[in-house]
C-alpha cells in the first residue's frame, strides 16, 4: 500500500531570538487506509507534528509528501489546494457554528468553495448524518445543542468533501468515555467503507488501543511506534 | 484418525459447550495416559482450541462473555495440572536449582492464560516460577523484584496498547535494580521479532525452546 502521508527528516524550531527545537528528526510515514493514534504527553510535540503532515505549518527542515506529492517548495495556494482536497481536519470534536443548523453546517465546507449545494451533496450530506446518528436533528440550531450533541454533526461536515486522510487533534478530556467509543466507532465506519486514513491524537486509551498502529511521541521524538497484532 | 486430532476434537467440544467438569476431566485422562505431556496439552490443545474459539465467534453478541466463561475454565484446567507438573519435573530429574523467575502482567493487563502457560514450562525447566498474575502495578512489581531476587521477570503483554508502559517499566527496573534480566512474552510481541528489543528486553519467550535457547545464551 502508498503512503497516505511521508515525512522525513523533520525538525521543527520555533521562535528566533529564543529557539526551542519541539521536533528532531522524524522520519514517519502512514499507509493509505491505515487507522493509526499518535499518543504522548502534554508538550511533546504532537500537534506541532500534525500541523506539519496537515501542511498547516512548514518544518523548520525536512520534506512532507502528500499522496506522493512533494509540498516543501509549493506556494501556499497550491497548499491549500492539495489541502482542502485531501485532508479533513478534526481539531475539536464539537464546535458548530451557532447561527447555522445541523445540515448547513455539515455542508459549510462544501459551500464556502461553491455558492449553492447540488442534489448529489445534500443527499451526501443526508447520508453522513445519518451515518453519524444524527438524522433526526439535521434541522435544529447549534445553539439548541449541547457540546456532546455536536460532536457528531461536526464528524459529518469533516467528512463531507471526502478527503482522502483524516487529521484529528482531540483535546484531552473533552468527551465523555461512551461518546468516545460511539465516536471511535463512527470513525472505524467510515475508514472502512470509504478507506479514508486516520491519523488521530488521543489521550484516550480506549481510542488508541483500538487503532492499527500507535505511534508514542516524547520530547520531539518518536519513542515507540507499535502495531496490532494479527490474531 | 489421527489420535491427536481427536483429542483437540474432544476437548474442543466441551469447551464449545462450557463443560466445565468434562474439560477438566479430559485434560487429567490425558495426561494420566501419556497421551499428551503438559506443553503438548498447553500448546497442541488448550491454547489453539481457546484461540480458534474466539476467532470463530468473534462479532457474536455474547462473545466476549463467552470468552471469559472459557478463558476462566481453561485457567481451572491449568490449575489442576500443576501436580502432573511437578510429576513431570521429578520424571526428568529436575530440580528447581536454576533461581526464580516471576512472571506479570502489567496494570491493565487481563490477558493471562498464556502467561500462567509459560510459568509451568519454567518450572518443569527446572526453575521456581513465581506467577503473579495480571493487573500487577509497577510500584508492587519493583518491590516484588527487589524482594525476591530472581534470575528472570517475565512481563506479558497481549493487548498492544500495553507496550508503551512495558518500555517505562522496563526502564526503571533497570534504574533501580541494575543486573537484573528482563524478559518478554505475549501476544503483542510475537508479530514483530524487533519489539521486545525496542522496550529494554533481553528476549523474547514464546516456547519451552526459548526457555533453552536463553540459557544457552546466558549461562
Ligand atoms: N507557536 C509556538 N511557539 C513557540 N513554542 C511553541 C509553539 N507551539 C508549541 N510550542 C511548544 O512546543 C512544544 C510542543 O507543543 P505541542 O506540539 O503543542 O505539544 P502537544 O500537542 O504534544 O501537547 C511545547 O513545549 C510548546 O510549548
Ligand atoms: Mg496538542
Amino acid at each position: 500500500m502508498a503512503n497516505a502521508i511521508e515525512l522525513s527528516g523533520i525538525n521543527k524550531i520555533y521562535g528566533t531570538a529564543i529557539q526551542t527545537q519541539v521536533l528532531f528528526d522524524i522520519d514517519l510515514a502512514f499507509e493509505e487506509q491505515s487507522f493509526n493514534s499518535i499518543i504522548g504527553q502534554s508538550g511533546s510535540g504532537k500537534s506541532t507534528l500534525m500541523n506539519i503532515m496537515g501542511t498547516l505549518d512548514r518544518p523548520t527542515s525536512g520534506t512532507v509528501m502528500i499522496g506522493g506529492i512533494q509540498t516543501s517548495n509549493m506556494t501556499k495556494n497550491d497548499l491549500a489546494v492539495v489541502r482542502n482536497e485531501t485532508i479533513g481536519f478534526i481539531f475539536q470534536f464539537h464546535y458548530l457554528l451557532p447561527e447555522f443548523t445541523a445540515l448547513e453546517n455539515v455542508l459549510m465546507p462544501y459551500l464556502i468553495k461553491h455558492n449553492k449545494p447540488t442534489a448529489e451533496v445534500r443527499e451526501r450530506a443526508d447520508e453522513l448524518m445519518e451515518l453519524v446518528g444524527r438524522s433526526k436533528v439535521k434541522n435544529n440550531k447549534a445553539t439548541e445543542m449541547s457540546g456532546g450533541q455536536q460532536q457528531r454533526p461536526a464528524l459529518a461536515r469533516a467528512l463531507i468533501m471526502t478527503p482522502r486522510i483524516i487529521l484529528a487533534d482531540a483535546p484531552p478530556g473533552n468527551l465523555d468515555s461512551d461518546t468516545t467509543e460511539i465516536i471511535y466507532d463512527i470513525l472505524r465506519q467510515v475508514n472502512g467503507q470509504f478507506k479514508t486514513t486516520f491519523i488521530i491524537i488521543t489521550h484516550d486509551r480506549k481510542i488508541a488501543e483500538k487503532a492499527d498502529r500507535i505511534v508514542e511521541i516524547r520530547d520531539g521524538r518518536i519513542s515507540l511506534d507499535v502495531t496490532r497484532p494479527m490474531i | 484418525m489421527n489420535a491427536e486430532i481427536t483429542d483437540y476434537t474432544a476437548f474442543r467440544a466441551a469447551l464449545e459447550a462450557m463443560d466445565k467438569p468434562r474439560c477438566v476431566q479430559l485434560a487429567r485422562q490425558l495426561l494420566e495416559a501419556n497421551a499428551h505431556d503438559i506443553v503438548g496439552l498447553y500448546t497442541k490443545i488448550l491454547a489453539p482450541v481457546l484461540n480458534s474459539m474466539t476467532d470463530s465467534e468473534s462479532g457474536h453478541p455474547a462473545a466476549i462473555w463467552r470468552e471469559h466463561v472459557r478463558s476462566g475454565i481453561v485457567r481451572t484446567v491449568i490449575e489442576c495440572c500443576y501436580p502432573f507438573v511437578l510429576a513431570e519435573r521429578a520424571a526428568r530429574q529436575t530440580t528447581a536449582d536454576k533461581g526464580k523467575v516471576v512472571i506479570v502482567s502489567p496494570t491493565d493487563e487481563f490477558h493471562e492464560l498464556g502467561a500462567r502457560m509459560g510459568s509451568d514450562f519454567f518450572t518443569l525447566q527446572g526453575y521456581e516460577a513465581i506467577y503473579v498474575g495480571a493487573n500487577t502495578p509497577k510500584a508492587e512489581l519493583l518491590q516484588g523484584l527487589a524482594l525476591e531476587k530472581p534470575a528472570y521477570v517475565v512481563i506479558n503483554a497481549v493487548n498492544f496498547y500495553n507496550l508503551f508502559k512495558i518500555k517505562k517499566i522496563v526502564a526503571e527496573i533497570k534504574e533501580r535494580l541494575p543486573g537484573q534480566r528482563i524478559l518478554a512474552s505475549g501476544n503483542a510481541f510475537y508479530h514483530d521479532p524487533e519489539l521486545f528489543r525496542q522496550i529494554g528486553a533481553l528476549a523474547v519467550i514464546r516456547t519451552p525452546d526459548d526457555i533453552r535457547q536463553l540459557e544457552e545464551e546466558h549461562a
